[in-house]
């Protein structure tokens, strides 16, 4: 073989060591101010704190190293993972060990995301690691609250819905408004602060602490770590209702519940009366059947052993027996007598609410009712020429005749 | 039996609906499983009327109150009709 490199100067011969150092005292001054964006892979943290990882897009790759100090401000409460991409500041630096580069970091923020949504995952990595979301921490929303704390703008749509709501559903229910300012400098301050005063004030069973939908901006004081602290020391239960469906606050996870709109929330915090009223009168005619059910047996027992001892003489205690159940039997009666108050009160109720379909209420407003004998007449067909009727005014009666069909209509 | 009626009486007054509610439930359970005389089915049965009642007119005739908490200065708080509502519907 030939070396088609004659050894023209055998001083330029380098050592490793020394080519590897040129190249560091070429390459470094050039690339100490890089700002640099790819994408995060191998990202390990180093028992040191340390943190390695590799950046790198579709065609390239780089190593990366963000030495503790940095990793301690710019990883404390944010931590990233594979396939993350970033926007890091640091300067290259040649390790020549291993005659490899690397880029040192000492700065790291997520890219494609504003300035409020690194500080919420911020937040919510936090108070995660905290354990403030945790499910042992959520208590149970009672079912049949009969107060019920509200913490949010006294003018907003939120309030309007939710009272809207409540009063159609359940109006067997006191609400009591703590009006705060939902947004806007102070506004987190003043919901964590109302949420400790209902639970100083202590008589309300549910508080439903949120408001209507806006912009990042306007929901952030739901996202505000105070907010989050107050709702989680909240001996309270407290069901989060903040912005629109697709809006998720830091309170929405630490609350004991969350509901996705105020409107929703309010559906969630009451039941609908008529399903309550139904199932009670179900649990009361259960009752009924079970009791009725029970005496009708007693009866039977009691016959049968009357019958099995006919050719003995009865003995006392039958006797006691059967009018022990007769006087049950008369209780029935008598409480049955109240079953009827409550179907009456029932009736009554329902009367009411059928008020509004009150045929009397329609001939104020103008309609008319054709009687003939009586009765109600539905159809042309029901009246012959010469036929007398009455129409009914709500004022009183005319009387009429026939004296012919219009034209179909 | 006059006595008892008044300490059932006074009972319903410090009662929750939910708490009126449950112990309906608790009636069914118990006649359910059988294991009741029948004096004591028809003192539940007694008791069932009137808890349906209580709960019943505990909805009906509740209508919804809207008020609104104020915080005075020795940290105390009052209610106050929250009327601003009503006005502006």
């Amino acid at each position: 073989m030939y070396n088609f490199y004659p050894l023209i100067s055998k001083e330029r011969i380098l050592t490793v060591s020394e080519l590897t150092y040129q190249i560091k005292k070429f390459v470094e001054p050039n690339f100490q101010d890089i700002w640099l964006q790819g994408e995060i892979s191998n990202y390990k943290i180093h028992t040191s704190g340390h943190v390695y990882f590799t950046l790198k897009d579709e065609n390239a790759s780089i190593n990366a190293a963000i030495w503790k100090r940095y990793a301690d401000i710019y990883l404390k409460d944010y931590t990233y993972k594979d396939g993350d991409k970033v926007l890091v500041h640091g300067k290259i630096e040649i390790y020549e060990p291993r005659g490899e580069y690397k880029i040192i970091v000492d700065f790291i923020e997520p890219l494609g995301i504003g300035e409020l949504q690194i500080k919420f995952e911020m937040l919510k990595q936090k108070l995660a690691a905290e354990g403030l979301f945790d499910a042992k921490y959520k208590k149970p929303i009672p079912e049949y609250p009969s107060r019920i704390g509200i913490v949010t703008s006294p003018t907003g749509a939120a309030i309007r819905d939710m009272i809207n709501i409540i009063s159609r559903r359940f109006p067997a229910v006191e609400l009591i408004l703590y009006p705060v300012k939902v947004q806007g400098e102070g506004a987190a301050e003043e919901i964590a602060q109302a949420i400790r005063d209902f639970n100083f004030y202590g008589k309300v069973d549910v508080i439903i602490v949120g408001r209507g939908g806006g912009s990042i901006e306007d929901l952030w004081a739901f996202n505000e770590e105070i907010v989050a602290r107050a709702i989680f020391e909240s001996k309270i239960p407290i069901i989060s209702a903040v912005g629109h469906e697709i809006d998720y606050s830091i309170s929405d996870f630490v609350a004991d519940l969350r509901a996705p709109t105020p409107s929703a929330a309010a559906e969630l915090v009451v039941k609908n009366r008529d399903d309550v009223i139904e199932n009670i009168q179900n649990i009361w005619y259960t009752i009924h059947q079970l009791v009725t059910d029970k005496i009708k047996n007693a009866k039977k027992e009691v016959e049968h052993i009357v019958k099995s001892y006919a050719f003995n003489r009865p003995i006392d205690w039958i006797k006691q027996y059967t009018m022990r159940i007769d006087e049950l039997t008369r209780a029935l009666d008598i409480a049955m007598s109240h079953r009827f108050e409550l179907i009456k009160h029932n009736f009554e109720q329902w009367h009411k609410r059928f008020e509004s379909v009150n045929p009397e209420l329609a001939l104020k407003r103008g309609y008319a009712i054709v009687f003939k004998n009586g009765k109600i007449i539905h159809s042309k067909e029901e009246l012959k020429i010469e036929d007398e009727f009455n129409i009914k005014l709500s004022d009183g009666i005319i009387k009429g005749v026939v004296k012919g069909y219009g034209e179909e209509k | 039996m006059a006595k008892k009626n008044e300490i059932t009486e006074i009972s319903f007054e410090n009662l929750t609906f939910e708490q009126a509610l449950r112990e309906l439930q608790n009636i069914v359970d118990k006649l359910e499983t059988g294991q009741v005389t029948l004096e004591e089915a028809i003192e539940m049965y007694e008791r069932g009327v009137k808890l349906s009642k209580y709960c019943i007119e505990k909805l009906t005739q509740a209508e919804l109150r809207i008020r609104k908490i104020i915080k005075d200065e020795s940290q105390g708080f009052t209610l106050i009709d929250f009327e601003d509502f009503n006005n502006k519907i």
